[in-house]
């Protein structure tokens, strides 16, 4: 009975457990786009709290779109760090990252979905399920 | 005694788990559907209405473009057009960008013309599509007034 009950137990925390080391984020998104109107999805920088870049980030595409193209561009610009907390100011100057551009196919209007996954030095993700439509 | 205590705690910690362990992970919920902004306007036949404007700064006040928009139900009695006008931003005081208030910059406005003939009422569903691929619906209603000549 003990063993059972400490099995069960064992089974009811794994979960969070390994959710705590991993810090793998997923996010849902929805996005318009006006033909091939191009896209910047996001720019993904990893900073310390003196704002100083910690190494690179890079790109998968785990679901490419079938009617776009989904790429990433090495450069400067912000990161939304948000408003609040240690790394606020990190928000005014422009981090090195990766930007994240989409663009439609010539002449294609209707839905596109994929999912793109960027993977930070720490080795934690962020994955990204892009539902578009294309006006 | 205890141990159904500690029966009873695992049964409800296998029940929240996976949803405590989501939402670490920071998944979010599914996207909802498109939500749009109900908009009333009056326009004289011919007089061109600037219906929306969009627009979008970076941090230190430069434009991020393109922004489009995107015509999701035509009007039956005038014109939608995306036209590229001059106009002040307007960041509320708690925005990080109210500082670029003072500074002119290139809009993406929506603008409504209805025929020079027709009176009466027309509507049209369009979206304003941001660089980043965030968009803002709108669903508009226009009452067309008869136009007068100009004296």
């Amino acid at each position: 009975m003990k063993f059972a009950v400490a099995l069960l137990f064992a089974l009811a925390i794994l979960p969070s457990v390994a959710a705590a080391q991993a810090r793998n984020e997923t996010y849902n998104w929805l996005r318009y786009a006006v033909g091939t109107q191009p896209l910047n999805f996001l720019h993904a920088g990893h900073v310390r709290k003196n704002c100083e870049p910690i190494g690179q980030i890079r790109m998968v595409l785990p679901v490419p779109p079938q009617n776009g193209k989904v790429e990433a561009i090495q450069k400067a610009d912000f990161v939304e760090f948000g408003n609040k907390g240690a790394f606020r100011k990190c928000s005014e100057r422009r981090t090195p990252g990766i930007t994240v551009i989409y663009r439609a196919t010539e002449g294609y209007r209707g839905s596109d979905r994929f999912s793109f996954q960027l993977v930070y030095s720490d080795g934690s993700t962020r994955r990204y399920n892009v539902d578009m439509t294309i006006y | 005694m205890r141990q159904h205590f500690l029966l009873l705690l695992s049964a409800i910690l296998l029940t929240i788990s996976p949803a405590l362990a989501q939402k670490k992970r920071g998944a979010e919920p599914p996207p909802e559907k498109i939500q749009y902004e109900a908009v009333t306007i009056t326009a004289v036949a011919g007089q061109e209405i600037l219906v929306r404007r969009g627009y979008a700064l970076a941090r230190d006040c430069t434009v991020r473009e393109p922004n489009r928009i995107a015509v999701i139900t035509a009007p039956k009695s005038g014109e939608l057009t995306e036209k590229s006008l001059e106009t002040f931003p307007n960041y509320p005081k708690d925005n990080p960008r109210s500082a670029c208030n003072s500074q002119k910059i290139m809009a993406t406005y929506a603008t409504y013309k209805a025929r020079d003939d027709f009176q009466g009422d027309d509507a049209f569903r369009f979206a304003i599509v941001y660089f980043d691929g965030k968009a803002k619906h709108f669903d508009v209603k226009v009452t067309v007034l008869r136009g007068g000549k100009a004296q």
